[in-house]
């Protein structure tokens, strides 16, 4: 294949910032590749997609060395109008790059700036709408659509121009499972049938990984590692210790030495089966649960609670009762639309129930209280102090948590910054220092860990889970299944308002029939170990465990005594 | 009120949906024009309700009815308050004593405040302007696609860069008010209490407080749609090729406009000549009435 991106020595500096952002980099992608390019948040792996459609230098003041050849031409020489007719760029949240409110308009302006005829433009726009699965939607409100589809129609107005590229910016960190495999899966089929080139920016390795077949790993604004995925994943220090967390299939593989590693649940239950052709399942003991022991007091209970938002709507949530005690960590997850964030409203008092009854230690909860504290899914909309420290001194107890607060959240340097300046990471552990500050009672946390590298989410997942340990209660809402089985005590599945499920993690995530219907996913260590083992596992460790034991108790396997 | 449903364009099949954003900016600029230039009341009440029927014929919904309603109501309230309290010209005729010339303190200061009927008249006739273009940015901004807009400003030759920018706001509007309604639920949860805004002070500061992440969040999201918007092909190179011609409706529409705004603006001339006495001309008396009249 001919090269179709050519990156030769790239440096670019921001403006405002001293040292450069990209550092150096050398980097060809072939006509039809599916590139990965990864790392750890502020390595450079946006600034570096920008570069690939002429954004960089053309659109953003700073000073660029190196050269960007697109099908031979540098794209200093081309306008970025003219690059967009070969490189179409997809960024991370849809609600903030769809322009238009009707489908049809959204996927018309790209072909209505590169000067077509209606005709032509009506025609381009059904095919490709077909294309990303979205046919029939032309007059659709963009309001109507799902977080899925709503990616899937922001991918669709940049190809809709017909590129020869396609770059995606953490396409998927926005969207439920369900999307975003539906995202990955359209993206895999443009790349085989329509020799589409990918190159998608993600860190969520253990989603992208079965799909793409070569990974770019960046660190500090260079290159760390260049090469085939299962290369990359045979030497695992290189993503653990730039905070990225490698995919289950991967880390049982290697826990097992099974080299090269399979990405996928279905390689790597062929690759241990091969390896291992008479392990008995039944062989493996289960381990003890790991499921937090609760405490006797009561903290939240809700009765055969119904709600709706208005007189003339179906109930958001149709007779929901259960009780959490104290240290608990309550795992929420179910599609969008399932109730996840209403449950929520209704702990925090931001919502009253139409019939039923809800209560926070043993009263009505208030907004506002201090009694239950929530950290918002976007964490920009809760940070309205002018430093750091005084943000999260507002409403805090006592001056000595500030200080502990800031130091256990690595913000210390940071005290005296405005928070809204700050980093993704670094705004929402602001605005979890700032509710935990509050000592309250109940920590509500909604989809905590949305665009955050694996080092963040452990972090955030540890201070949960000492709060908890303290005595607390921390409900969060998920798409995450690994969070929810590492971390929670407890997992509740809703679909359409109602409990489907409730339990252990390893009871809940046992039930994968009923949990595809409440668009929940398993994460992959479950599938494996019911697969192998006959038994339900949350972890790569718990796998690699089960197995190991199997293994010796049926004696055979490539390490089998003889 | 912070739904942005509430304040976006909505698909519809109507003749109002259906016409030229092109045409429906021209008859903004018309409408601007007119209500500046005409001082008659009946007429400027026909426009208001002209951009009412507008609004009927597009079947507007109840509660954007009900949102139109209260703009409406608060502009005229302002209008015929502020006008009949401080109306300066004379003659007058005081209505309404609401601070007596003797009353203490305040009487001495003002002179004593009235509300005039006069004032009531021109405030009406201020309020009719000012809700007839209120009425009628609804009625385009509930009507016609941001991208419709976008293209009809850039075909009518105003910079790209400033056509972006205006139709930005108001897709975004929604938006705005929506994440302001979330702030401010943010800080009710941690506790910044309503009572402490009672102040001026704490105005100020609750209002900072709001504003501050809400500037943020939208400059983040200003920065991203820019660079898709860029990305796909949009920019000081767009083409008008892809521009369809305007429909014989829609030109009509125009010729319609051009016209009414010509000789609306020709009689009124010959008027304002007529009335200070610069000119007269016999064979225009039925003109200076008509002026006199509706313009």
């Amino acid at each position: 294949m001919a090269p179709l991106i050519e990156i030769d020595k790239l440096t670019f500096t921001y403006g405002s910032r001293s040292s450069p952002t990209i550092a150096g980099i050398t980097l060809t992608v072939d006509e039809g590749e599916f590139v990965l390019i990864t790392g750890r948040t502020g390595c450079g792996k946006s600034t570096l997609l920008k570069a690939l459609n002429g954004l960089i230098p053309h659109e953003s003041g700073g000073a660029m060395t190196g050269r960007v050849r697109l099908g031979g031409r540098d794209t200093r020489e081309l306008t970025v109008q003219e690059l967009s007719r070969s490189v179409g760029l997809v960024f991370q949240n849809p609600e903030d790059q769809i322009f238009a409110t009707r489908v049809y308009d959204e996927v018309a302006f790209v072909l209505e700036n590169a000067g077509l005829d209606s005709g032509i433009i009506a025609a381009r726009v059904k095919e490709t709408l077909r294309d990303v699965g979205l046919a029939g939607k032309e007059d659709d409100s963009v309001h109507t659509l799902s977080g899925g589809q709503k990616q899937r129609l922001a991918l669709a107005a940049v190809l809709a121009a017909r590129p020869r590229a396609i770059v995606l910016d953490e396409p998927i960190s926005q969207v439920d499972p369900l999307g975003a495999s539906a995202l990955l899966e359209l993206l895999l089929r443009l790349n085989r049938e329509k020799g589409l080139t990918v190159v998608i920016v993600e860190h969520r390795l253990q989603e992208v990984a079965a799909v793409c077949r070569r990974i770019v790993l960046m660190d500090a604004g260079r290159i760390a590692w260049d090469g085939a995925a299962a290369d990359l994943f045979s030497t695992p220090r290189l993503l653990l210790d730039r905070g990225l967390r490698l995919p289950q299939p991967v880390a049982v593989c290697l826990g097992l030495g099974l080299l090269p590693p399979a990405t996928s649940i279905e390689e790597t239950v062929a690759k241990i089966r091969a390896a291992m052709p008479r392990l008995k399942p039944a062989a493996a003991a289960a381990p003890a649960t790991t499921a937090r022991p609760a405490a006797n007091e009561e903290l939240i209970s809700l009765r055969d609670v119904y709600f709706r938002y208005n007189e003339r709507s179906a109930d958001v949530l149709g007779g929901v009762s259960l009780t959490v005690r104290r240290g608990e960590v309550v795992a929420v997850m179910g599609a969008n639309g399932a109730g996840k964030s209403t449950l929520l409203q209704l702990l925090n008092g931001l919502l009253v129930p139409r019939a039923g009854e809800v209560r926070v230690r043993g009263g009505r909860p208030l907004a506002g209280r201090g009694q239950v504290g929530q950290v918002m899914q976007n964490p920009d909309l809760m940070l309205f102090c002018p430093t750091v420290e005084r943000e999260i001194a507002f409403g805090a107890a006592d001056r000595q948590i500030v200080a502990d607060l800031l130091a256990r959240l690595g913000l210390e340097a940071q005290a005296g910054d405005f928070p809204l300046a700050l980093s993704r990471g670094q705004r929402l552990r602001t605005a979890l220092a700032a509710v935990l500050a509050c000592r309250p009672a109940v920590l509500l946390l909604d989809e905590p860990t949305t665009g955050q590298d694996y080092a963040h989410i452990g972090a955030i997942a540890g201070l949960a889970g000492d709060f908890a340990a303290a005595g607390g209660v921390v409900v969060f809402c998920t798409h995450d299944a690994e969070l929810a089985a590492g971390y929670a005590s407890r997992v509740l599945v809703m679909k359409e308002g109602r409990l489907l499920l409730d339990g252990g993690p390893r009871q809940v995530f046992a039930r994968g029939g009923l949990l595809a219907t409440a668009g929940v996913r398993p994460p992959p260590a479950a599938a494996i170990g019911e697969a192998l083992l006959a038994r339900t596992t949350l972890s790569a460790e718990e796998v690699v465990a089960g197995v190991q034991q199997a293994f010796v108790g049926s004696g055979s396997g490539p390490h089998a005594c003889p | 009120m912070f739904s942005r449903h509430l304040w976006e364009a909505e698909a519809g099949r109507t003749l109002v949906h259906r016409l030229d954003g092109r045409v429906k900016l021209v008859l903004l600029a018309v409408l601007g024009t007119g209500v500046i230039l005409i001082d008659s009341p009946r007429t400027l009440f026909l426009l208001l309700a002209a951009t009412l029927a507008g609004h009927l014929a597009a079947r507007t919904s109840l509660r954007r009815w009900t949102l139109l309603a209260v703009f409406l109501l608060v502009a005229i309230w302002g209008s015929m308050v502020s006008q009949a309290m401080f109306y300066n010209q004379e003659p007058r005729s005081p209505l309404v004593c609401l601070v007596a010339p003797a009353a203490p303190v305040l009487g001495p200061l003002t002179g004593g405040v009235y509300i005039y009927q006069e004032g009531l008249a021109y405030g009406a006739v201020q309020a009719m302007r000012s809700c007839t273009m209120l009425a009628y940015g609804f009625l385009l901004c509930w009507t016609t696609e941001p991208r419709e807009l976008l293209r009809g400003l850039v075909f009518w030759r105003l910079p790209y860069e400033l056509s972006f920018m205006a139709v930005t706001g108001l897709r975004f509007l929604p938006v705005v008010l929506s994440e302001t309604a979330t702030v401010i639920t943010a800080q009710r949860l941690r506790g910044l209490a309503a009572t402490r805004a009672m102040s001026p002070a704490g105005a100020v500061g609750t209002a900072f407080r709001t504003l501050w992440p809400v500037l943020a969040r939208s400059l983040r999201r200003a920065v991203t749609l820019a660079m898709s918007v860029e990305s796909r092909g949009f920019g000081s190179g767009w083409r008008l090729a892809a521009m369809p011609p305007l429909t014989a409706g829609g030109k009509a529409a125009l010729a319609g406009c051009l016209a009414a705004v010509v000789l609306a603006g020709a009689a009124k001339l010959l008027y304002v000549f007529q009335f200070n006495g610069w000119a007269h001309f016999a064979a225009c008396r039925l003109v200076y009435d008509f002026a006199r009249q509706w313009l």
